[in-house]
C-alpha cells in the first residue's frame, strides 16, 4: 500500500516535471471523454424529452391526417378528406376506444386589441382534449355543450396567450379570429414539442364554429383516435387503413388519400435527426480516446527512453521489474485519469453551452460520468502497458550505462 | 563460509561469463575465483578490458555469471531470476558509480531513501535513517538539495549515504573518485576507508594506484583471470597519501 502511494507521488513529480508535455498529450484524452460526457448528456436530455412529451400527449393515439390542405391557394379544407361518416366508421373499430376529428389551420393571424400573432388554431371536440392529455392550466376546457351548441369560446396555448395579453390574466378576454370574437375560457398546460411543432402555439375553438363558419362544410382533416393499449396500434393503423380506402372507394392501384401514424413514433421521429449527429459525435469522440491513447503511448516510450538511467539507477538499488512497470503504468494512469476528470469537467461544460445555445434539453447523470472515468483509466492502462513493459524489461547494466 | 566457521561475504568460484553480440562473443571472464571476507577492502585492479566492470556488475546482482558459481553471504547468486536478483540488490548491496547516478529530480534526501522505499521500509524508519546516512557523509545541511545544487564530491557522498543506507552485507564502488578533483577525492576515500574500519565490506574497481593504495588488498585482473592477489601494506599507502 505505502509503495502504490509512494509510485502514486513519483508518477506525479515525473509529470509536474514535464507538464507541458504532460499536458498537450492529455489533451486527446480530454477531448475524447469531453465528447463521449456532451453527447451522453444530450442523448439522454433527448429521450427524458421524448418520453415527457409522449407522457403530456397521451399515449396511444393514432393520427388520421387527410391530404394537406394549403389555405390560400384555392383548394378547399373539404376536397378530399374525413367525412363524418369515416369518424363514425373508425370510432365502430373494435380497438378503438375514443375519436376526435378535429380541423387545424396551421398559420393564422389572431389579434387581441392592438397585440397580434400568427398562431395554428384547432376546432375539436371535447374528446379531442382526452385523447390529447389537454389540462386547463388557468380557466377550463371547451366542453360537449360548447360543442354542440357551437358557442364562441377559445381555449388558448401558453405562446399565443403571453403574445395576446402580455402580463395580463386573458381569461374573459376578447380575441378576434377574421370577423370573429371568441372569449378567452382557458389557458391549456404546457405541451412542449411533436417533432418541429410547437404545440404550445395553438389556438383551440370548438369544432362546428371552424367547420361550418370559417370554412364551410362538415368535414375534417384530422382525427385522432385512442387505441386500447400499445400492442393494438399496429393492427388499428393497418384496420383504419384498410377502412378508409373503403370509405374513400380508392381503386387498388391509388395511394392512399390519408395518413395514419401512431403519434408516439413522430415523437421518435423527430429525435432521429439528431440521432445521426450523435452517433457521429460519439465515434469522434471514440477516435479522439484512441489518438489520445496512442499520444499517451508515444509520450511513455519517449519517456521511457529519457529515463533510462534512472531506470537503472532505481533498478540498481532494489526496483524489481514489477515496481518499475508498476512505476510508468501509474504514470500513464495518471495522465489519462487527469485528462479524464478535465474531460469529464469540460463535457459537463460543453453540455451546459448546447443546452443555452440549441436549446436542445441535456441530462447529465453519475454513471456515465463514471464510465467515463473508467474509460480513460483503461486508456492509460492499455496504452501504458508496452511502454511500462519495456522499462520494466531493461538490462540494468545496459540501462546504467545510457547516455 | 559455514565449513570454517568465518562469515564469507564473497565467495567466488570459477566464474567465466560470455558476451554475445550476434554472431560475436567475448570471453570476459575466465574462470575467476576468490573469497572476500567481512570487513575487507578490497580494490580490484587491471586495464581496462580486463573484465574489472563485467566482474563488477556479477558482483552487483546486475548480471549473471555465464558458469561458475557466486554466493553471497551463503546465497547461490547465480541462479536467481531478475526480481530476487533486485531484491538482493536493494538489501544486501550498495553501489557507488564513478558518475554518482543520483536521480536528477530528486533531493538528497530522496535520493538516499529510496533503497528503503523499494525495500518496503516504513516512512517514519525511513527518514530517520536517511537522514542519519546523510549525516554520516557530513551532508546533513545539504538534504533538501537537487543533485545540480551540488558539488561532485557532495554528490558522490550523497550517493555513498545511499549505498549505506540499507545496511549493505557490501559497499560496491566503481571509480568513486574517477570525475572527482584531488581534494575531493580524498575526502570521498577518508569516508570509505572510515566505513571500512567501522566494520563496512568495500569492494572498489579503479585503475589508479593511488586510489587502490586505501585498501586493504588488491585483486589484479588481466584478460579476464586473476593475476596477483595481495594484502597492501598499510603504512606504505598513509605515506603515498600524505
Amino acid at each position: 500500500m505505502t509503495t502504490l502511494v509512494e509510485q502514486w507521488r513519483i508518477a506525479l513529480g515525473a509529470l509536474r516535471a514535464n507538464w507541458f508535455r504532460a499536458a498537450l498529450t492529455a489533451l486527446g484524452v480530454v477531448i475524447g471523454v469531453a465528447s463521449l460526457v456532451a453527447v451522453t448528456a444530450v442523448s439522454s436530455g433527448a429521450q427524458t424529452e421524448v418520453a415527457d412529451s409522449i407522457r403530456r400527449l397521451g399515449g396511444n393515439v393514432v393520427k388520421v391526417d387527410g391530404e394537406f390542405i394549403n389555405i390560400g391557394t384555392g383548394q378547399s379544407a373539404t376536397d378530399r378528406t374525413i367525412t363524418p361518416e369515416d369518424v363514425a366508421a373508425i370510432e365502430k373499430l373494435p380497438m378503438i376506444t375514443t375519436v376526435a376529428p378535429h380541423q387545424d389551420i396551421e398559420s393564422i393571424v389572431v389579434s387581441a386589441g392592438r397585440y397580434q400573432t400568427n398562431t395554428w388554431l384547432v376546432g375539436m371536440t371535447a374528446s379531442y382534449a382526452d385523447i390529447q392529455n389537454q389540462h386547463a392550466l388557468n380557466g377550463r376546457l371547451i366542453s360537449a355543450a360548447d360543442v354542440s351548441f357551437g358557442r364562441s369560446l377559445m381555449v388558448l396555448g401558453l405562446v399565443p396567450a403571453e403574445k395576446l395579453f402580455p402580463g395580463q390574466n386573458p381569461i374573459g378576454k376578447t380575441v378576434r379570429v377574421g370577423n370573429h370574437e371568441f372569449e378567452v375560457i382557458g389557458i391549456q398546460n404546457r405541451r412542449g414539442k411533436l417533432a418541429d411543432e410547437d404545440l404550445d402555439n395553438r389556438i383551440f375553438i370548438p369544432l362546428p364554429i371552424i367547420t361550418r363558419a370559417l370554412l364551410g362544410g362538415v368535414n375534417t382533416v384530422h382525427v385522432d383516435a385512442r387505441v386500447r393499449s400499445e400492442a393494438e396500434i399496429e393492427p388499428a393503423i393497418d384496420e383504419i387503413t384498410t377502412l378508409l380506402r373503403e370509405q374513400h372507394k380508392l381503386p387498388e392501384s391509388y395511394p392512399d388519400d390519408f395518413s395514419a401514424e401512431d403519434q408516439a413514433s413522430i415523437v421518435k421521429e423527430g429525435q432521429r435527426a439528431t440521432s445521426t449527429f450523435r452517433v457521429l459525435t460519439f465515434a469522434l469522440g471514440g477516435i479522439a480516446l484512441l489518438v489520445g491513447g496512442i499520444g499517451i503511448m508515444n509520450m511513455m516510450l519517449v519517456s521511457v527512453r529519457e529515463r533510462t538511467r534512472e531506470i537503472g539507477i532505481r533498478k540498481s538499488v532494489g526496483a524489481d521489474p514489477w515496481k518499475v512497470q508498476v512505476q510508468f503504468l501509474v504514470e500513464a494512469v495518471v495522465l489519462s485519469t487527469l485528462g479524464g476528470v478535465a474531460g469529464i469537467v469540460a463535457g459537463i461544460g460543453a453540455a451546459r453551452l448546447i443546452s443555452v445555445f440549441a436549446g436542445w434539453q441535456t441530462l447529465i447523470s453519475v454513471t456515465p460520468l463514471i464510465l467515463s472515468f473508467v474509460v480513460a483509466l483503461g486508456v492509460g492502462l492499455f496504452f501504458g502497458y508496452y511502454p511500462a513493459r519495456r522499462a520494466a524489461r531493461l538490462d540494468p547494466i545496459t540501462a546504467l550505462r545510457y547516455e | 563460509m559455514p565449513e570454517d566457521g568465518r562469515a564469507s561475504i564473497i565467495h567466488l568460484a570459477d566464474v567465466t561469463k560470455v558476451h554475445r553480440s550476434g554472431d560475436v562473443s567475448v570471453e570476459a571472464l575466465r574462470g575467476v575465483s576468490f573469497v572476500v571476507e567481512a570487513g575487507e577492502f578490497v580494490a580490484i585492479m587491471g586495464p581496462s578490458g580486463s573484465g574489472k566492470s563485467t566482474l563488477l556488475g556479477i558482483l552487483g546482482c546486475l548480471d549473471r555469471p555465464t558458469t561458475g558459481s557466486y554466493r553471497l553471504v551463503g546465497q547461490e547468486m547465480s541462479t536467481l531470476g531478475e526480481t530476487r536478483r533486485a531484491r538482493v540488490r536493494g538489501e544486501r548491496i550498495g553501489f557507488v558509480f564513478q558518475a554518482y547516478n543520483l536521480i536528477p529530480r530528486s533531493s538528497s534526501f530522496k535520493n538516499v531513501e529510496l533503497p528503503l522505499v523499494y525495500a518496503g521500509v516504513r516512512m517514519r524508519e525511513r527518514h530517520s535513517r536517511a537522514l542519519e546516512a546523510l549525516a554520516e557523509v557530513g551532508l546533513s545541511k545539504r538534504a533538501q538539495h537537487l543533485p545540480t545544487q551540488l558539488s561532485g564530491g557532495e554528490q558522490q557522498r550523497v550517493a555513498i549515504a545511499r549505498a549505506l543506507v540499507v545496511r549493505p552485507s557490501v559497499v560496491l564502488a566503481d571509480e568513486p573518485t574517477g570525475n572527482l578533483d584531488s581534494a575531493s577525492a580524498a575526502e570521498v576515500l577518508v569516508i570509505l576507508e572510515r566505513l571500512n574500519r567501522q566494520g563496512a565490506t568495500i569492494v572498489m574497481v579503479t585503475h589508479s594506484n593511488r586510489v587502490a593504495e586505501h585498501a586493504s588488498r588488491i585483486l589484479r585482473l588481466a584478460d579476464g583471470l586473476v593475476v596477483a592477489d595481495e594484502p597492501v601494506d598499510r603504512s606504505v599507502a598513509l605515506e603515498v597519501a600524505g
